[in-house]
């Protein structure tokens, strides 16, 4: 027994000392392929036509990379629905091609395609439409009530529950209300990006439905809050390749137990990036 | 609504030609049977799989351990009885008058070599491939992470089978996922088989009496998942006297304890294992962190009780209970910080046996399964509000089974039995409580549906042919909604010679319960839920082909390919995920059992492969090499832009050796290698700059990146990035010494025994610098020798 004893504490003495190694080691990355990426959002709200172009760079490497833009493009837009096309000049203070909205006008319900020479040669395409204006008469409190209380630290604490209905809703669009009740309170739902209209991709009319919803208000400074009776809304309109661009930006948002989330495009080739549209209106609706 | 398909494809229209043809084959006239039960020779366990035979004809015995078989009337005719492991046995018989016998084989010690003089019980000779048993004790000779012996781990050492990451018992089997993996445990369906977030796996060895993996080919009686079948059952317990064995490891200790209830009529068997590093580390903790309160157990325990009723009617009743927790709890400056983490399984199974004549054998069971996992966190502040979560969520299943075996003649083992499951799932129950409100209470509907099963198989000898023709319909009931699908089972041998056989097999199976999983990693928060009307059942079809050979010296060896479709298998779409899903505290999406639908996507596999199995079971010297080539594609119309990608486990080359070698009666020396190619995994590759490229006006979308809202990732594709080759050596050293009492074992074994940095996973880290973005490699088991003592009483 005494001699098993020798063998083990040696054998212990061993291990620890071999094992006392790196474990934490950097490795090789994944190999980088360089890919052009072409932004581009088009709105009759917007007083410019914009399209940025750039390259992808090196996710392991630095920090902090200067980012490369490519200046020696030709970008065009052609309206299909009407045929009138444009060519967009490079604007190096803002690093985009632009054409100004009094120039080239983007028409609601419009079909459009952009389309981007390389130096090298590459074609880049894609196509979007405009989404219809959105009304305020389309718009409707379904229900709405508010309640109000004092908690235990003498702040104002609000109950309350909200029916919004889009009667207007046009299939194949996303609708995103943002509204405000309180003068100078939004709400966005929760994250910005995870409200009804949005975590639901709702398309149709279906009304969305704010229930049990809390606010707690300090007074301090500000005063208590009186009677609610309008409600301010920012109604957002927007096509399909913009949906699946941000929902695949927006849902790579750190979360570790989530998949990993590739990014959409809507360009053909190798190229990362979006053409899409939207829209928005601003109303003050009656809440009773 | 009730969706009926029974269109046959040419694969079951050949299958329904053969069982037809078959199945009217010749009862054997002018015989008698010779049946009875086998039993391990001082313990009175029942042995199942012993070959039983003359020179010319052989069958098997059943997992009850009872056996018929038919001898021409009149004919001295000598039947063998034997068994990797035991000493052979035999009878000699003459005349034309049914005979009783039941059979006591003799353990071999483990230096004895038994030379048998008939045939061995050769893979050649059955229909059945894809199918491995292994032998309990090799299991308790390979040696294992922190000493811990553990089936599941044994089993990721065989083809075919991938382990997930590093010391994990997840398995992956011919490219299927882990929830298709049917694990059963004395006919009970074990959910999560994992502890410690699956480092460890439920099933220690202690208890068990058998474990056999099925991956292709499946028997008609098994259904209800895609991929594979392990089956195991424990121990029955002693019949003549008490005996047991206990065990002290590193982190945990084990005893058995077996005997008889009433001798020769009735026994127990009562197994459990406890980790102990909570109850070692908690003054440690405490003083470390100024009071608090932390640690981690688990436990098992396994337990079985038998009544012999009559010749003819045996009695079992089998449980298992198990639990794994974690808790933390901390007191201090006005805080209160409390979190419990558990989750646990609860089987029951009560048997009954009948023997209705010499050739009819039958089983009925009641089964009980129970899952669920258990998380709460009470986060109290002094001037802040009170944060409670509590989180459950609950699988029961209730089920009967009946299950006959008929031996027409020695030519034809017919099996058929039916079987029905009550699922009962609560995907979710969650308590919230944020600040002065009351608590919002947010609990899913429970899911009913019903799972059932009707089959009949045939183990059937032509020849040379061996064939193994089955049929199941199973049927799903889940919201008023009914599917019935035939499920076709075939498989073929033919000898060759008598020890050189090519097999081939084909099946269909039907799965009607999910895993959603975010980590594959066989976590407790992976959540099961069952096939709705909107999500429906998972399908698998898979063919193999092979050839088998045995070697005189013991050696037997094996070859298969085989090319497996999953249709309609779901994942989470990208970016969703189980937990901290947008909506998951959100009062205002409707709480229901459909909340998980909107999460996920189904799509296709594909996997394809060669495997090799080189084994050996008996001898001095036993082991296995085994090889794997394969390929597993996957395709969902959400996920990669709906092009097809390699699944995280696909692994192109995977080797294991495993050897063990009995210096002497007390001495073994043990050792295994692995070798797998690296896990396909998704990197960000490239930075892809948008700065300021935003639609005008939309307020607060930048909130999202934070600081840096110029920025967003590029990944390429799927699962692009493959991580480093993974291999490994372990070795082991037992050595036993007599005592008075009984039998002593020391075990040294040692882990990773050239200290290889296997990658667990890999994250973005800093360069020393802290200029540069690397790709950081984290390793999680160096080199780790163990110590374990066991001792053996009363055999």
């Amino acid at each position: 027994m005494k001699r098993f004893f020798w063998i083990l504490g040696i054998f212990l003495l061993l291990t620890v000392t071999i094992s006392s190694c790196e474990m934490d080691a950097t490795v090789d990355p994944p190999a980088f392929i360089k890919k052009p990426v072409v932004v581009s959002y088009i709105s009759p709200k917007d007083s410019l036509v914009k399209v940025q172009i750039a390259y992808t760079q090196p996710y392991f490497g630095l920090y902090e990379p200067k980012t490369e833009y490519e200046k020696s493009a030709r970008v065009s837009i052609l309206d299909v629905t009407d045929g009138d096309s444009i060519l967009l000049a490079w604007r190096a203070q803002d690093s985009v091609y632009a054409v100004d909205s009094f120039a080239y006008k983007i028409q609601h319900a419009h079909k459009y395609r952009l389309l981007v020479v390389m130096p090298t040669g590459e074609q880049i395409k894609a196509f979007c439409t405009v989404p219809p204006a959105t009304r305020a008469l389309d718009w409707k409190v379904n229900s709405w009530s508010f309640k109000g209380d004092t908690n235990q630290f003498g702040e104002q604490v609000f109950r309350w529950n909200l029916t919004l209905e889009n009667q207007g809703a046009v299939a194949g669009y996303y609708y995103q209300p943002m509204f405000s009740f309180l003068e100078g309170m939004f709400f966005y739902e929760g994250r910005t990006w995870a409200d009804p209209g949005y975590s639901l991709q709702k398309q149709g009319n279906e009304p969305l439905q704010f229930i049990d919803r809390g606010i707690t208000w300090d007074m301090t400074g500000s005063g208590a809050i009186g009677k609610v009776e309008d409600l301010y809304l920012v109604a957002w309109i927007f096509d399909q390749p913009y949906q699946d661009y941000f929902r695949s930006q927006f849902s790579d948002d750190g979360n570790p137990f989530a998949e990993p989330t590739l990014l959409h495009s809507n360009l053909n080739g190798n190229a990362l990036g979006v053409f899409c549209a939207y829209d928005f209106a601003e109303m003050l609706l009656p809440l009773r | 609504m009730t969706v009926f398909n029974f269109r046959l494809s040419n694969f079951q229209k050949v299958f329904f030609f053969v069982l037809g043809g078959f199945l009217s084959g010749t009862i054997q006239a002018q015989s008698f049977s010779i049946s009875g039960y086998i039993r391990e020779k001082g313990s009175g366990e029942m042995l199942g799989g012993v070959s039983i035979g003359t020179e010319k004809e052989k069958t098997t015995s059943n997992n009850y351990g009872f056996y018929t078989f038919q001898i021409p009337n009149n004919v001295k005719s000598v039947v063998y009885f034997q068994s990797a492991g035991f000493v052979a046995d035999s009878i000699v018989v003459f005349g034309d008058k049914d005979i009783a016998y039941n059979v006591d084989l003799l353990v071999v010690e483990k230096m004895e070599v038994v030379e048998i003089s008939v045939r061995k019980s050769t893979i050649a000779d059955k229909a059945d491939m894809s199918k491995i048993d292994i032998p309990v004790q090799q299991i308790k000779d390979i040696p294992a992470l922190l000493g811990e012996k553990d089936v599941l781990k044994v089993i990721q050492l065989l083809p075919g089978v991938q382990k997930g990451g590093e010391g994990q018992s997840g398995i992956y089997v011919r490219g299927g996922g882990p929830d298709q993996n049917l694990i059963i445990l004395d006919e009970a369906t074990v959910y999560n088989a994992n502890h410690l977030f699956g480092f460890f796996s439920l099933f220690n060895g202690d208890a068990l009496r058998s474990v056999e993996l099925v991956k292709g080919g499946f028997p008609a009686r098994y259904g209800g998942r895609l991929s594979s079948v392990i089956e195991m059952n424990m121990k029955e317990g002693n019949l003549n006297k008490y005996s047991g064995e206990f065990g002290i490891g590193l982190i945990s200790s084990r005893a058995l304890i077996e005997g008889p209830i009433k001798k020769n009529k009735s026994s127990f068997m009562v197994s459990g294992r406890r980790t102990y590093a909570d109850i070692l580390a908690q003054p440690l903790i405490m003083a470390a962190t100024n009071g608090s309160n932390a640690g981690y157990y688990f436990y098992d325990l396994n337990a079985k009780a038998n009544y012999i009723l009559s010749d003819k009617d045996k009695i079992y009743v089998s449980g298992y209970f198990g639990r794994d927790k974690f808790y933390f709890s901390d007191k201090q400056n006005g805080q209160s910080l409390k979190t419990n983490f558990g989750w646990g399984n609860r089987t029951l199974t009560t048997r009954w046996n009948h023997q209705f004549n010499k050739r009819t054998f039958a089983n009925l069971s009641a089964i009980y399964s129970h899952y669920d996992l258990n998380i709460e966190v009470n986060l109290k502040e002094r001037n802040s509000p009170e944060f409670l979560l509590k989180y459950q969520s609950i699988i029961d299943d209730y089920g009967l089974k009946y299950d006959v075996d008929w031996a027409p003649s020695n030519k034809h083992k017919v099996r058929y039995g039916v079987s029905a499951i009550n699922h009962r799932f609560q995907p979710s129950a969650t308590v919230l409580k944020l600040g002065p409100s009351s608590p919002v209470n947010r609990k899913s509907e429970t899911i009913q549906s019903f799972e059932n099963g009707l089959y009949i198989e045939d183990q059937i000898k032509y020849g040379r042919w061996n064939l193994y023709p089955g049929l199941r319909i199973s049927h799903y009931h889940v919201e008023g909604k009914n599917w019935v699908k035939p499920e076709a089972r075939f498989s073929a041998g033919y000898q060759i010679k008598k020890d050189l056989a090519i097999k081939t097999s084909a099946a269909t199976m039907w799965q009607y319960i999910h895993l959603l999983s975010n980590t594959g990693m066989g976590l407790p928060t992976d959540l099961w839920i069952p096939a709705t009307s909107n999500v429906g059942p998972m399908k698998s079809e898979q063919v193999a082909i092979g050839i088998a050979k045995d070697y005189k010296q013991g050696f037997s060896v094996s070859l298969e390919g085989y090319y497996k479709v999953l249709t309609d298998i779901i994942t989470y779409k990208e970016g969703a995920s189980f937990i901290l899903q947008d909506d998951f505290f959100d009062p205002s999406v409707p709480v229901n059992k459909k909340a998980w639908e909107s999460q996920v996507t189904a799509g296709k596999g594909w996997s394809k492969g060669m495997e090799l199995f080189v084994q050996k079971k008996v001898g001095k010297f036993s082991g296995w090499v085994g090889y794997t080539l394969s390929w597993t594609e996957l395709q969902f119309d959400s996920v990669n832009g709906g092009k097809k990608y390699f699944a995280k486990y696909d692994r192109r080359h995977d080797v294991s050796i495993v050897g063990i070698y009995k210096l002497s009666k007390y001495l073994t020396i043990s050792a295994t290698w692995v070798y797998g190619s690296g896990n396909a995994i998704t990197l960000p590759q490239a930075v892809v700059p948008v700065n300021g490229m935003y639609p005008q006006g939309y307020p607060q979308v930048w909130d999202v990146w934070g600081s840096s809202g110029n920025t967003t990732l590029d990944y390429g594709a799927r699962n692009s990035f493959r991580m480093e080759p993974y291999h490994r050596l372990d070795v082991g050293l037992q050595f036993s010494k007599d005592k008075r009492r009984g039998r002593e074992t020391w075990e040294l074994s040692c882990y990773n025994a050239y200290n290889r940095a296997n990658p667990f996973f890999y994250y973005g880290g800093s360069s020393p610098d802290f200029t540069k973005r690397v790709l950081k490699k984290v390793t999680l088991f160096p080199i780790i020798p163990t110590v374990t003592y066991s001792f053996k009483f009363g055999k």
